[in-house]
């Protein structure tokens, strides 16, 4: 499982190397008989409306944890000897984080402005076992599932650099209960044009920092400035 | 510039992908002997209380005789009113005071003496009565005591036992056997079918407690859960301080 995590990892970062140093500028130089003037032309194409799909995942936050730490409640400190023998047979396998896995659709509207909708999951991993043969007896597992409409904000925007914020807000649930929260990226950084991947740092449904990789096209629409 | 960014990024994404994956609680061991020691200690803490309550009976017998226990073991408020003992190991007044009374109605226990013994756990509880302890004539160092309810020490209604005891002045030691011993044990004052569950123990060899160690010797013990309707089966093997199970 950590060698697939780390595979991932590598992956992603592959693409936001090749991202960051794909940077086209155009230089043009122009000599006169005293001077040399030496001008640099960054070339800004027209905005065109582009759809934008990501899948990422991302780190614990405090949100998460809430949601799948097990709970707490005074059975889980205070047994009484009836349940003291139900549970001897068994043992508990420790309670892992496996991740919060994100899938978002956004819409790119104009430069600084994107929209759609995020759906993330997050899962921790638990299990009681029988102490004899090892099987697994109780599923003690917790997932939190959120649907959110987001809207991100594009403060810097090149052809294959991109900085925003976003902010997303819908239903989460944990499959117990449902309720209302969110998500936020506080700073967002993605490389690349067609294929693409980012990081971000944030807080909430999908974790403090995340990663991943996109693809976005166009949308077929008349460009914008 | 940009490269050394990227480079920084790369490691710093690696490193945080791979901390991702964190244990948020530990487990547990599994144990398959979990159970049966579950049912050993409340099975000793009925022993222990019951080794307690045959130490004072043990004393106030010897003290009767002229046998001196020594510093170590006397008790202090030593005082006796028509037959009436009581005495406690700490200060009266204190918050954790153990009071012990035993009325013996002027009898010694050799003299076919039965006697009635309570206890006071605490400056503040009322006594409690143990059980009736019943000399066998003509031994010094034999007695019976048959324990009933006791509202302080809810771990077991009901413990029978013989005991044959010695007691070295001089070295200060003190040997306890438990020719015979069985019990039963619950949460509530009565024992009854109806209780939710029920521990029975019974000393299929002579139990052992030698001073500075633990019990030697081999309980049967049967644990039924009246509630699940399951039932379990042990014997407990103990020597000194280890305690080997037997399903």
């Amino acid at each position: 499982m950590k060698c697939c995590r780390f595979v991932v990892a590598l992956l992603v970062a592959l693409f936001v190397v090749q991202g960051a140093v794909a940077q086209k500028r155009t230089k043009t130089v122009v000599q006169t008989d005293s001077t040399t003037v030496v001008t640099t032309v960054r070339v800004v194409p027209n905005f065109a409306p582009k759809h934008d799909f990501r899948i990422g995942v991302g780190s614990l936050s405090l949100t998460t944890l809430f949601a799948l730490d097990g709970g707490w409640n005074i059975d889980d400190y205070y047994y009484d000897f009836r349940q003291d023998m139900e549970r001897a047979d068994t043992y508990l396998t420790p309670r892992t984080f496996v991740g919060n896995y994100s899938l978002s659709y956004t819409y790119h509207d104009r430069r600084w402005l994107q929209y759609g909708g995020t759906v993330t999951f997050g899962a921790s991993t638990r299990w009681r076992k029988d102490a004899v043969t090892g099987q697994k007896i109780e599923n003690l597992s917790r997932y939190a599932l959120a649907v959110m409409p987001s809207v991100r904000f594009v403060w810097f925007y090149r052809e294959k650099v991109q900085l925003y914020s976003s902010i997303s807000l819908g239903l989460v649930t944990d499959f117990d209960e449902a309720y209302v929260w969110g998500d936020m990226t506080l700073v967002g950084c993605s490389f690349g044009r067609k294929v693409f991947g980012f990081v971000e740092l944030g807080g909430g449904m999908a974790g403090s920092a995340r990663i991943g990789l996109g693809y976005r096209f166009d949308a077929g629409k008349n460009s914008k400035k | 510039m940009r490269k050394y960014i990227s480079i920084f990024l790369v490691v710093a994404l690696v490193a945080l992908f791979m901390a991702t994956a964190c244990q948020l609680e530990s487990g547990t061991e599994p144990n398959p002997n979990k159970a049966n020691q579950l049912l050993w200690r409340r099975v000793e803490t009925a022993l222990n209380g019951q080794y307690e309550h045959a130490q004072m009976v043990a004393w106030l017998n010897d003290y009767m005789q002229g046998v001196n226990w020594g510093e170590t073991y006397k008790p202090i408020d030593v005082s006796e009113n028509e037959g009436v003992y009581t005495f406690s190991y700490s200060m009266s007044g204190d918050y954790y005071a153990t009071t012990y009374r035993i009325n013996t109605g002027g009898k010694k226990l050799n003299e076919g003496g039965e006697w009635v013994a309570y206890v006071k756990y605490g400056a503040y509880m009322e006594f409690a009565k143990i059980g009736v302890v019943k000399g066998v004539v003509g031994e010094n160092t034999k007695f019976s005591i048959e324990c009933e309810v006791s509202h302080q020490t809810p771990h077991y209604n009901a413990l029978q036992s013989e005991v044959e005891y010695w007691f070295n002045a001089t070295e200060e030691l003190y040997e306890f056997t438990y020719t015979t011993c069985k019990g039963i044990s619950t949460d509530a004052e009565n024992a009854t079918d109806s209780m939710e569950y029920i521990i029975e123990f019974e000393a299929t060899e002579p139990l052992v407690y030698t001073d500075k160690t633990l019990w030697s010797g081999k309980i049967d013990i049967l644990y039924k859960d009246n509630m699940a309707g399951t039932e379990r089966n042990v014997t407990a093997e103990i020597e000194r301080r280890f305690v080997t199970f037997y399903n």
